[in-house]
């Protein structure tokens, strides 16, 4: 497939010129795009000449820079919702990442919505941010919190679903793509469709998914949505929540200061109209405004291209590490093709010792439980290395990465 | 100059360590105290656990007559571990509670590690730091014990790490 032509153009990534190794002698493999993408000379541009230009605060301020810097953050709010199909832009909110962005949906929708004694579902393929949140909420306010379990293969137990179902839950956690098992999970849209359904209010964590797949937000028909400006070429540091009409009405927020309050004084606060109240304080502005350049860079190279990319990288990536001896790929049972990411064991070696041996091999990849334990131990796994790809990865990339395991493999073996 | 984490001596300590496996405390002095404490890293599965079997010198002071470790750990983590175990078999309690990263790291031979795998090497000074802390706290510090340490007190502090049950010891 590897021809040259990519999604993205590796030459507008400046860290793909960077030697590694000891001796700096190794060319830059990285494969770790899932723990944050790598950042393009555009996008980057797009931060600097900001800061060159127009750089003010937002919604603050009478003059012609301040005006500008509102406008380039107010742009990324109303691409975003073009973007992912948000018909009003006031439903996106600006965070500072899907991490934030799910504890807003648990801190200032469920907190004042959720009674002692409610039924919460998580799904165990979600990320700790999509997870801790609901615990966290359960304790403060004597919640219930069921599990949707997995098989060992790795998918959703459609069993247990249909058991929490009948206890009406009133609010399911959802994973869209889990950051360890590389498939997308079969079961995912009836059971967020069946969830609404019932009554419960659905969040997905659109973490691993937004940027590499088509998203419309309206037609997935959940409640929230989170996710984070780098995991799709973006900067770290800024994310958004997408808010479903219901939910917004209800939706209170949960830092107070500056830039969200309407008024002010010595008898209280009133909270701004729109998405600015659960927006306090100075944003992440040149963040946001080079996620606009990031959502231009997707929208060129096209989500279908990119999807298809990664997902024949890490069916590539799949193949070749399942045929190492020693080496078990997790979900490798699910006939159903990995997207982005492989996570993988080799033998009883500790995935810090193999991410230290790729390492060596200028190979970077992510070794631990990647804030996904409840994952790892529905498969039996203590902890994994996980491989990720993105449209500027490439085929000779993965197979540096299967030679180096399978060197690794071998010695261990012998 | 410091060693790399890649260095032949930190993988053949972890291959070959002489302190792991608790079979070792079998034998020796029967100890007037066990100490155990477990611990793991969050983040990438390291499991720790260790004994200690405290026995009191001649002076009065707590010393740690034997110890041992077992777990889950990357390279890293094992050789650290029977590092921190060798240095402080023999020491008293307070010489071994002074165990620390810095100390870990000189212990390995001058070990340079980044932040991002500190956690693998300071993993058992924590977890032994845990061991005798609960111990001093529920018999040292009062000084000569005033109740029958074999007796099991409902309620004191750090039940779970300090098993003074000799009748039921078990390695």
């Amino acid at each position: 497939m590897d021809n040259g032509s990519r999604p993205f153009d590796r030459a507008r990534y400046p860290i793909l010129k960077r030697r590694v190794g000891v001796h700096g002698g190794r060319p830059l493999i990285y494969l770790d795009s899932a723990a944050t993408a790598l950042v393009s000379q555009p996008v980057i541009d797009a931060q600097v000449r900001f800061l060159q230009t127009s750089c003010a605060n937002i919604h603050r301020g009478a003059h012609q820079l301040a005006e500008e810097a509102t406008d380039a953050f107010e742009r990324t709010r109303e691409q975003l919702a073009t973007f992912f199909g948000v018909v009003e832009p006031e439903r996106v909110v600006l965070t500072h990442g899907a991490t934030e962005s799910l504890n807003l949906a648990a801190r200032g929708w469920a907190e004042g919505s959720l009674c002692e004694g409610d039924l919460i579902v998580i799904a165990a393929d979600n990320h700790h941010s999509n997870i801790v949140p609901w615990q966290m909420l359960a304790e403060r306010k004597g919640l219930s919190v069921a599990w949707i379990p997995l098989t060992e293969e790795g998918l959703l137990d459609e069993d247990a679903w249909a058991r929490l179902l009948v206890r009406a839950p009133k609010l399911v956690a959802l994973c869209q793509q889990s950051n360890v098992l590389g498939f997308r999970q079969p079961s995912l849209a009836r059971i967020a469709a069946e969830a609404r359904e019932a009554g419960a209010v659905v969040v997905m964590d659109g973490a691993q998914s937004a940027g590499h797949e088509p998203v419309d937000f309206e037609e997935l028909g959940v409640d929230f949505y989170a996710m984070s400006a780098h995991k799709m070429g973006g900067l770290t540091g800024v994310g958004a929540l997408l808010c479903s009409s219901r939910v917004m009405e209800d939706l209170r927020p949960v830092y107070g200061g500056g830039g969200m309050a309407a008024r002010v004084d010595a008898s209280g606060w009133r909270a701004a109209p729109g998405p600015e109240a659960f927006e306090a304080g100075t944003p992440p502005i040149a963040a946001a405004v080079a996620w606009s350049a990031a959502i231009d860079q997707l929208k060129a190279a096209g989500l279908e291209a990119v999807a298809a990319h990664t997902r024949a990288l890490a069916e590539r990536a799949r193949a070749g590490l399942s045929a190492l001896p020693g080496v078990s790929v997790l979900g490798h049972r699910v006939p159903r093709p990995f997207e982005s990411l492989v996570s993988f064991t080799v033998g009883e070696v500790h995935p810090h010792d193999v991410g230290q041996a790729l390492d060596a091999a200028g190979v970077m990849v992510r070794a631990g439980h990647h804030c996904a334990r409840p994952v790892h131990q529905a498969c039996g796994a203590r902890a994994s290395v996980r491989a990720s790809f993105a449209g500027y990865s490439t085929e000779e990339e993965v197979e540096a990465l299967v030679s180096a395991v399978a060197q690794l493999s071998a010695a261990v073996r012998a | 100059m410091g060693i790399r984490i890649d260095d032949p001596s930190i993988e053949l300590r972890a291959k070959h360590p002489h302190y792991r496996g608790f079979d070792l405390l079998q034998g020796g002095k029967t100890p007037e105290m066990l100490a155990t404490a477990a611990g793991e890293n969050p983040f990438c599965g390291d499991e720790l656990e260790v004994r200690l079997a405290l026995c009191r010198a001649e002076a009065g002071e707590w010393r740690i007559a034997q110890a041992a470790f077992d777990g889950y750990g990357c390279t890293l983590c094992l050789a650290a571990a029977d590092a921190v175990i060798e240095y402080v078999t023999g020491r008293s309690v307070d010489e071994a509670a002074a165990v620390d990263f810095e100390r870990t790291c000189a212990l390995l031979g001058g070990l340079e590690v980044g932040r991002t795998r500190k956690g693998c090497v300071d993993l058992a000074a924590r977890v032994l730091r845990v061991a005798l802390d609960e111990a001093r706290e529920t018999c040292l510090l009062a000084g000569p014990p005033s109740v029958d340490i074999y007796a099991k007190s409902a309620g004191m502090p750090g039940e779970k790490a300090v098993d003074r049950r000799l009748a039921s010891l078990s390695y």
